[in-house]
C-alpha cells in the first residue's frame, strides 16, 4: 500500500541552531491514525509543521523529502503551503485560541474556512453547524453565534476540530490536541476522535508528549529523541515489547503507569540519556 | 497532632459580572463551606477541574482574597493579621516563569522574599547561591533571567524562592504542568526530599491525578467550589465514594492500548457558576443521580476510614465494593 504522507531522511535546522530533525522517516496511510511522542524539545512540532509547509522563519528543510499522495511537496511545483490551502492537509493545535479570529463569531469563520469549497453562504453555515453537531458541541446553532472566548477550552477545542474536518482534509495533523485541558475534556476529546474515526477515511497524525493519548487512539506510534525519530512500530508493540532504551525510559517514567504508590518518580538519568543516541533497536 | 493549617467552613465570594442576564445576583459564591486541614510533614492534594476554586482557595489560605465567613487557624491559632502565617508560607505560582518578573536576575527573583519580609540575610549573593544549591541548579544561574530558563529550571527556581525563609508550608499551584514526566518526576523528587530535610507540609494544587496519586497523603476534591469527598490518597484511589471523584478516576487515560476505554466516564462540561446547579450541583453530570439529588443539596458527611463524602448515594461504602462503583461500563481491570 503506497502512503497518503510518506516522509525520507528529512532534515531540518533553525539558523545557528542544532538539528531540530535529522534523518526522520514517517508514513501515514488512509484510515490509519499515527502517533508521534517525545519529550519536549525533540522536534516533534518541527516536523509537524514541516508536513503542512508552515515552518517558523529561520528553519530549513536541508535534506531529504516529504510526498503528500506520491507527489513530493519539499521540492516541485506543488507547495506544501498549497497544498495546506488546497484542503488536503488540516491542522488543529495545542491552544485552539490561535485557530480562531477573537472579533468573528465561530460560525462566520467556519463559513470562510470552506471559501475554498462549492455551495451558498447559506449552505456553508449550515454545514459550519451540523459539524458544530458533529464534533459534540451542545446547541450548536446557538454556539455558530459564540465568539471564540465566550467557550470553554474544551468547546474551542472541538470548534478547531470541527473547523478542521470541514475541508473534508484526507490528512489531519493534530499537535498536542489535549495538553491545554482538564483530564475530562481530555477523555472526551479523545472519545470524539475514536468516533469519528468511524466515518472520516483519512489519515491523523497526533503530535503528544501523553503516552496515554497515544495508547488511547493511534494504530502505529514513532518515538522521537533529539530530533532522530529512534523507535516505530504498531501501538501494542511500542507499549509492551518497546526495543529503543528511550522508549523504555520513557515509558517507566510515566506516573500512570506505576501501580503501587512510588515515594520517590522515575527519571531519565544523565547516564541514561548518554546511550541512547547510540542505541539503535535491534 | 495538632494541624498546620486548618481552615473551616470558608466562603468566598466575588463579585458578579455587573446585571448578568438580570439574575440579580451581586455575589458569586466561588468557594462555599471549605473545610481542609494539613498535618505537619504531610501533603494534602487539592484536586479539580479548571475553575473549581483551587487557586482561590489557596490564595484564601494565605489571605490573598478576603473571606466572607469561616476560620482559619494556623499552628493552633486562629488567624486574624495574616503576617505570621505568610511569613512562615510560601506560595509557587501556577506558571513559573510569569510570576517571575522578566527583568529580574534569578538570584535576585529568588532573594526577593528577604525584602519583601525585612528579614536580614549576610549577603544578597551568598543566599543566591545557597538556594540554588539547595535546589540543584548551579550558581552561575544567579545571573540569568527567567526566558534564558527551561521549564524544569524555571520550576527549580520557584522552588528555590519558595524555600528563602524556611517556610513550615508550600502552597504549590501546578507545580509540574507543561513538564515532561521525566523532568515532572525531577521536581516532585526534589520536593520529596526537601520535605524531609526541611520538615515541610505542602498542599499540592493540581489537576493531574497521576502525579498527585504518588505525592499526596490526603486528598480533597473540588468541584465549583466545593470539598466533595476529602481522605487519605490511596483509598480514595482504591475507591472513590463521590461518583465525581470516581469519573475523574476513570477520565484519566491509560498508557496501555490494551486497556482502551469504550465509554465516557464523564460527558458534559462543569456548569457556570453564573448558573449553578439546584440540589447537588453534580447531578447535570452524575452518572447515579436520582429524584432526590435535583432538589436537595447533600452536606460532606463524616464517612468511615476517615474519609468524608457530600452525596446522598455514595460510593463503595459497602466491603467488599461492587465492581460497578468504580464508574459505569468501564473496560478497566481493578
Ligand atoms: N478575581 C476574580 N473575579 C471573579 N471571578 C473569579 C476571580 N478569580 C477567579 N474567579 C472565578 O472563580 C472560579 C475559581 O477560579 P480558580 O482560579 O480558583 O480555579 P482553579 O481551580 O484554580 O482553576 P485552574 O485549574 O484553571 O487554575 C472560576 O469560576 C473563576 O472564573
Ligand atoms: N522558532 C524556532 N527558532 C529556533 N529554534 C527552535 C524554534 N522552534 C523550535 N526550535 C528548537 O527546535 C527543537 C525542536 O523543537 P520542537 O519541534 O518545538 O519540539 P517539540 O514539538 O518536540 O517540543 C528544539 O531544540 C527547539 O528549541
Ligand atoms: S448526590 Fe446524587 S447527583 Fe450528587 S453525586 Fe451523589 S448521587 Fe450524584
Ligand atoms: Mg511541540
Ligand atoms: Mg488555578
Amino acid at each position: 500500500m503506497t502512503a497518503l504522507l510518506s516522509i525520507r531522511d528529512l532534515t531540518i535546522d533553525y539558523a545557528g541552531h542544532v538539528q531540530a530533525v535529522r534523518g526522520a522517516n514517517l508514513d501515514v496511510h488512509l484510515g490509519e491514525a499515527v502517533g508521534l511522542v517525545g519529550e519536549s524539545g525533540s522536534g516533534k512540532s518541527t516536523l509537524a509543521s514541516a508536513i503542512t509547509g508552515l515552518l517558523p522563519i529561520g528553519a530549513r528543510i536541508l535534506g531529504g523529502d516529504i510526498a503528500f499522495k506520491n507527489e513530493s511537496v519539499t521540492s516541485g511545483r506543488k507547495q506544501a503551503q498549497q497544498i495546506l490551502r488546497g484542503d488536503e492537509i488540516a491542522m488543529v493545535f495545542q491552544d485552539p485560541m490561535t485557530a480562531f479570529n477573537p472579533v468573528l463569531t465561530i460560525g462566520d469563520q467556519l463559513v470562510d474556512f470552506q471559501s475554498r469549497m462549492p455551495g451558498k453562504a447559506r449552505e456553508k453555515y449550515a454545514r459550519a453547524v451540523a459539524m458544530l453537531a458533529r464534533v459534540g458541541i451542545p446547541d450548536p446553532a446557538l454556539r455558530a453565534n459564540s465568539y471564540p472566548h465566550e467557550m470553554s477550552g474544551g468547546m474551542r477545542q472541538r470548534a478547531a476540530i470541527a473547523a478542521a474536518l470541514l475541508v473534508n482534509p484526507s490528512l489531519l495533523i493534530a499537535d498536542e490536541p489535549t495538553t491545554a485541558l482538564d483530564v475530562t475534556m481530555e477523555a472526551q476529546i479523545i472519545h470524539l476522535f475514536r468516533e469519528l474515526r468511524q466515518d472520516y477515511g483519512g489519515g491523523i497524525l497526533i503530535v503528544t508528549h501523553h503516552l496515554g493519548v497515544v495508547a488511547e487512539l493511534c494504530d502505529r506510534v514513532y518515538v522521537m529523541y533529539r530530533g532522530e525519530v529512534v523507535e516505530e512500530g504498531a501501538v501494542d508493540d511500542i507499549f509492551h515489547e518497546p526495543r529503543h532504551p528511550y522508549t523504555r525510559a520513557l515509558l517507566a517514567c510515566d506516573p500512570a503507569r506505576l501501580h503501587e504508590r512510588a515515594g520517590y518518580l522515575p527519571v531519565i538519568t544523565d547516564a541514561e540519556r548518554a546511550t541512547f543516541m547510540q542505541a539503535r533497536p535491534r | 497532632m495538632t494541624p498546620l493549617i486548618e481552615a473551616e467552613g470558608l466562603a468566598v465570594n466575588f463579585r458578579a459580572p455587573g446585571g448578568f442576564l438580570g439574575l440579580g445576583h451581586h455575589r458569586l459564591a466561588i468557594l462555599e463551606d471549605v473545610s481542609v486541614s494539613v498535618r505537619p510533614g504531610k501533603t494534602l492534594g487539592l484536586v479539580g477541574e479548571s475553575g473549581s476554586g483551587k487557586t482561590t482557595l489557596a490564595r484564601a489560605l494565605l489571605g490573598l482574597v478576603s473571606r466572607a465567613r469561616g476560620e482559619i487557624r494556623f499552628e493552633g491559632r486562629p488567624v486574624d493579621s495574616f503576617r505570621r502565617l505568610r511569613r512562615k508560607t510560601a506560595m509557587m505560582f501556577q506558571d513559573p516563569i510569569a510570576s517571575l518578573s522578566p527583568r529580574l536576575a534569578i538570584g535576585s527573583a529568588i532573594t526577593e522574599p528577604f525584602l519583601i519580609h525585612g528579614v536580614a540575610m549576610t549577603s544578597r549573593r551568598a543566599a543566591a547561591e545557597e538556594l540554588l544549591a539547595l535546589v540543584g541548579l548551579p550558581k552561575e544561574f544567579a545571573s540569568r533571567y527567567p526566558h534564558e530558563l527551561s521549564g524544569g529550571q524555571a520550576r527549580r527556581a520557584g522552588v528555590a524562592r519558595a524555600l528563602a525563609l524556611r517556610p513550615a508550608l508550600v502552597i504549590a499551584d501546578e507545580p509540574t504542568a507543561g513538564l515532561d514526566v521525566s523532568i515532572q518526576g525531577e521536581i516532585l523528587n526534589l520536593m520529596t526530599r526537601l520535605k524531609a530535610e526541611l520538615s515541610l507540609s505542602y498542599i499540592i494544587v493540581t489537576h493531574n491525578l497521576a502525579m498527585i496519586r504518588h505525592v499526596s497523603d490526603r486528598i480533597a476534591i473540588m468541584y465549583l467550589g466545593r470539598i466533595v469527598e476529602e481522605g487519605p490518597t490511596a483509598e480514595v484511589f482504591a475507591g472513590a465514594r463521590h461518583p465525581y471523584t470516581a469519573s475523574l478516576i476513570a477520565s484519566e487515560p491509560i498508557p496501555d492500548p490494551r486497556r482502551r476505554r469504550q465509554s465516557l466516564a464523564i460527558t458534559g462540561e462543569v456548569p457556570s457558576i453564573l448558573r449553578r446547579p439546584s440540589g447537588c450541583e453534580f447531578h447535570t453530570r452524575c452518572p447515579h443521580a436520582q429524584a432526590r439529588c435535583r432538589s436537595e443539596a447533600p452536606s460532606l458527611t463524616k464517612s468511615t476510614g476517615g474519609r468524608s463524602v457530600r452525596c446522598h448515594f455514595p460510593l463503595n461504602e459497602r466491603f467488599p465494593p461492587k465492581l460497578s462503583d468504580f464508574g459505569d461500563k468501564e473496560t478497566r481491570q481493578l
